[in-house]
């Protein structure tokens, strides 16, 4: 024999509620009366003294012939269409992705996704534990463990959907950890061994996860599928580029993609600073991509601003902003003690405005900064690497006490580079043979460039806001002067260290990148520990102390779109983030969810589950017993 | 002679005896009895009523010889008359503990009708006998055997009514027995009046018919009282049978009144249905009942005076 539900025979505790009426001695009043002989013939009459009498309403027969059937009725164990009851740790996951702010459901898939995870948590066992994870940009825990629902249902209705992707990754890693059992061996055929009772529910469109390290793991995920269909177009990349000749000639590219199988016509706008520059109608058949391009003037620093109007599912894609800014001469101070080649390089090098000394000028008081330093053999005044917004290249130098000691190699041949690096585009080091170079340890925040069999000879890093090349050799007792990839390794590494190429990206972002603020060199104040105030596009500020021994702030929070204004001291800065996501902008629901390429989990619905009513029936009718009694055996008399 | 409606009666006004002494009990029948009286009997004998004629036979008594008839027929008859005897009446007055609740209480009532039916009885020269259903209630008084042997005249009307005064209503009484002793009495028949709350056992509508059966007139007074006609009892209750001690459970309320006044008068109908077969007349009063309302206008429409 098996009970559904043992712990129901608590209900046998009514069986004394009962008996206890039925034990209390009722409290009789006395009286002497004449004869009791009408009283007796009175309770012979009311009693019953033949098989059968004629039916009467009586109010006792009608409560038990109603309890009669309310009994029957709980034997026959009725079930009703509910919530399926969820029990043990349950681990839910809501996606709060761009891709969930497509309104293909009413109103939103987010808001579809919230009710369904609410309808979970509802139906959530008493004693049941459930912690709630936000899987936005990043991945955050909107409500830790607890079997309070009136907690987990506060938490889910604050939560809300941002324009980043998805951080499936760091969102699974986290579940996985919840729901592993820390004492249980790991069996491989098994998989984890998982806290009995324990299961992932995710609430999500799908998107596009990379959850292949998932996939032997057996997870006890159950996935929640949103969204009906696929129509959204996007604009999947913006690019501003000034002209070679005149800076001022902008030439804007953009890039839209048309995600559903049908055609979407609108209308493309161009705005610079608020003015409104162009508009294009465009149609765009089904899965086609359409590029546009601008040449625009742009007499100021500014934001473009691109919309395309369009009736589709998702708009946070819709729109996207160029934060431009014109070109201005690199400021660069050689200090050698002469090096024709090297002079001769940078000069090649336009948009720079050059100085060239043959020791170390006093930096400290009121000179003009320095974008990008050259230390040609000379080693540096103590602090020198302090100054603010400068970056250094240094050739055959040590600046500071990088390295523990010192030593020669003989004639290093190359053996190694990193060809992805910038600054070796188009460098070639084929032939270059070097007379002898520093035999030095690589720093912990260097990166190499190119190294030989027991040194680095090149190595690039940031260290303190500020950012590094170090050639470890003499450029004069190597062949690479007379070679045609030196000036290009000059010119690709005062770019780099001058971050021309780095602004524009550091001014665009994307959703859920991390802002990274830095100090100009130019700025006046010398200050380490400035306030940072960022105005997001919703119009709420933050702000937060620059890290005092950095000259770097970082701000993460940027799940919406549009234009971060950041001041700095006296600098302002127009940061623009856009909710280019491919992997958003691809907004097909998903209907399973797969892990890697084999294994694939089908998507299910909040089950509604046969729950049986039994027990509200069974306490009906205790309270109608109850009643019975105290009407027949209180109210009557 | 002293005349009780000229005194201080202990039960009966002067009045209320002033105004009995202007009936009399309504007979249907002529009176068996063999003692003189005022009633009309089935015999001859000497009174003012003319009855019949006879031939005359030596002996009779020549006062009687109708001298008339004697003078147109030349023969001689002899006038009959109508013989006037006493009406045997014996009351029962049930004294057992029941008669003493109510208020007023039963008692006091059916003692008040039965000094003034005895009152009556004995205003008319009728033979009186009374007798009770609680042998306690007549020994506790003293009485004895004063009350309970036949009286007649008016002279006994004080004396009865004294009697009756003293006599006290207590103990357990059997109804049936006593009418069956009314039965099993020797002497002519009468009337016989029966003054109960009837509260007990069906077995005295036995006993009635039997005494039906005897040739006696039978009036059935009952007495309730308001109480026991619309109880105010609710609750959980015990009742104590006063005279047998016996307890009742039972619970009781405004929603119960209904069945318990049916079957009160289903009772009721029981008895007027077996004095109905037996030629008896039948009264109910309640003991808050006015004694001159029930004497003089109820007691003549249903017959019993006259």
């Amino acid at each position: 024999m098996k009970f559904l539900a043992p712990s129901s025979f608590l209900f046998l505790g009514a069986l004394g509620i009962i008996l206890l009426f039925y034990i209390l001695k009722r409290r009789r009043v006395e009286h002497i009366i004449s004869s009791t002989l009408l009283w007796t013939r009175f309770l012979a009459e009311t009693q019953a003294n033949a098989p059968f009498q004629k039916l009467r309403r009586h109010l006792l027969m009608l409560i038990q012939m109603l309890a009669v059937v309310i009994l029957v009725l709980a034997l026959v164990r009725p079930v009703i269409e509910g919530p399926q009851e969820m029990s043990g740790l349950n681990v839910i996951i809501v996606d709060a992705s761009g891709s969930m702010l497509t309104e293909d459901v009413e109103p939103n898939r987010f808001s579809v996704a919230k009710q369904d995870a609410r309808n979970l948590i509802e139906g959530l066992k008493p004693g049941a534990r459930a912690i709630l994870i936000r899987m936005g940009a990043t991945t955050e825990i909107a409500q830790s463990t607890t079997s309070q629902k009136s907690r987990l249902l506060e938490a889910l209705d604050a939560m809300s959907a941002g324009a980043g992707p998805a951080a499936s990754d760091s969102a699974f890693q986290l579940a996985e950890s919840l729901v592993r059992n820390p004492t249980a061996t790991t069996d491989i055929e098994e998989g984890i061994p998982f806290v009995p009772g324990a299961s992932i529910h995710l609430f999500s469109d799908g998107g596009v996860f990379s959850l292949e390290d998932l996939a032997t793991q057996n997870l006890p995920i159950s996935y929640y599928p949103v969204g009906s269909r696929q129509y959204n177009l996007a604009i999947t990349a913006t690019d501003a580029r000034p002209s070679a000749l005149d800076p001022t000639n902008q030439t804007l590219f953009v890039e839209l993609q048309n995600f559903s199988t049908n055609s979407i016509n609108g209308v493309l706008t161009v705005s610079f600073n608020g003015q409104e520059l162009e508009n294009r109608g465009f149609a765009i058949p089904g899965d086609d991509k359409l590029q546009s391009i601008f040449t625009v003037q742009q007499p100021e620093n500014g934001i473009y601003e691109i919309v395309a109007s369009c009736d589709d599912d998702l708009a946070i894609d819709n729109r996207a902003w160029i934060a431009s800014r014109l070109p201005s001469p690199t400021k660069a101070l050689l200090v050698t003690p002469g090096n024709y080649f090297l002079e001769k390089a940078m000069r090649a090098i336009k948009g720079i405005e050059l100085t060239v000394l043959n020791s170390f000028p006093d930096l400290t008081g009121n000179s003009p900064g320095y974008d990008v330093i050259v230390s040609d053999r000379i080693s540096p005044p103590s602090g020198i690497g302090s100054i603010p917004g400068a970056h250094y290249l240094w050739i055959n130098s040590q600046p500071t006490e990088w390295f523990s000691s010192t030593d020669s190699n003989e004639a290093p041949i190359p053996t190694s580079a990193n060809w992805t690096h910038p600054v070796l585009r188009f460098v070639s080091l084929d032939q270059l043979l070097i007379a002898r170079s520093q035999k030095v340890q690589l720093p912990i925040w260097g990166s190499p460039i190119l190294q030989s069999t027991s040194s680095p000879l090149i190595f690039e890093g940031e260290l303190n806001g500020a950012k590094h090349i170090w050639i470890g050799f003499d450029l004069l007792e190597s062949n690479w002067p007379r070679q045609v990839s030196f000036p290009v390794f000059i010119y690709n590494s005062v770019q780099w260290l001058a971050s021309k190429s780095d602004e524009k990206s550091e001014i665009n972002k994307l959703t859920g990148d991390t802002l990274t603020f830095r100090h100009d060199a130019s700025s006046s104040s010398p200050s380490s520990n400035q306030k940072i105030e960022v105005t997001l596009p919703n119009g709420r500020r933050t702000s937060f102390q620059q890290d005092e021994n950095s000259r770097l702030a970082f701000l993460s929070q940027t799940e919406e779109s549009g234009i971060y204004q950041v001041t700095i001291g006296d600098q302002e800065l127009d940061i623009a983030v856009n909710a280019t996501h491919l992997s958003e902008s691809r907004n097909a629901p998903a209907p399973s969810l797969k892990l890697g390429e084999v294994t694939e989990i089908a998507g299910t619905r909040i089950l509604n589950a046969q729950n049986e009513i039994w027990q509200t029936i069974a306490l009906i009718l205790l309270a109608i017993l109850l009643f019975e009694w105290w009407f027949f055996h209180k109210k009557t008399v | 002679m002293p005349d009780a409606s000229s005194e201080t009666s202990p039960i009966l006004s002067g009045e209320i005896l002033r105004k009995l002494e202007q009936l009399e009990l309504v007979t249907r029948g002529r009176s068996r009895s063999s003692q003189k009286g005022e009633r009309l009997s089935r015999s001859r004998g000497q009174s003012v009523e003319f009855a019949d004629y006879r031939t005359y036979s030596p002996g009779d008594d020549l006062r009687y010889l109708d001298w008339n008839l004697y003078g147109r027929l030349d023969k001689l008859f002899v006038k009959l008359y109508e013989e006037e005897r006493e009406l045997p009446v014996r009351i029962l007055l049930d004294n057992s503990e029941s008669m003493q609740f109510g208020d007023p209480s039963k008692y006091e009532f059916a003692r008040m009708v039965a000094a003034a039916l005895g009152y009556l009885t004995l205003s008319c020269f009728d033979k009186l006998s009374i007798a009770f259903t609680s042998e306690e209630g007549v020994s506790k008084s003293g009485i004895g055997t004063k009350l309970t042997r036949p009286i007649r005249g008016k002279s006994q009307a004080l004396p009865y009514l004294r009697a009756l005064a003293g006599c006290q209503c207590t103990g357990q009484g059997n109804l049936a027995a006593s009418i069956r002793s009314l039965t099993s009495q020797k002497g002519a028949p009468g009337t016989c009046i029966i003054i109960s709350d009837f509260l007990e056992s069906p077995e005295f509508l036995e006993s009635i018919k039997a005494l039906a059966g005897s040739r006696n007139q039978i009036v059935l007074i009952q007495v309730l009282s308001p109480q026991e006609l619309n109880p105010d009892l609710k609750g959980e209750l015990k009742l104590i049978d006063s005279e047998s001690g016996a307890a009742t459970e039972l619970t009781f309320g405004k929603a119960r009144l209904k069945s318990y006044l049916k079957m009160l008068h289903g009772f009721f109908d029981e008895i007027k249905l077996t004095a109905s077969k037996s030629g008896a007349t039948y009264v109910r009063c309640q003991s808050d009942d006015d004694l001159d309302q029930f004497l003089f206008k109820r007691m003549r429409e249903h017959a019993v005076l006259g």
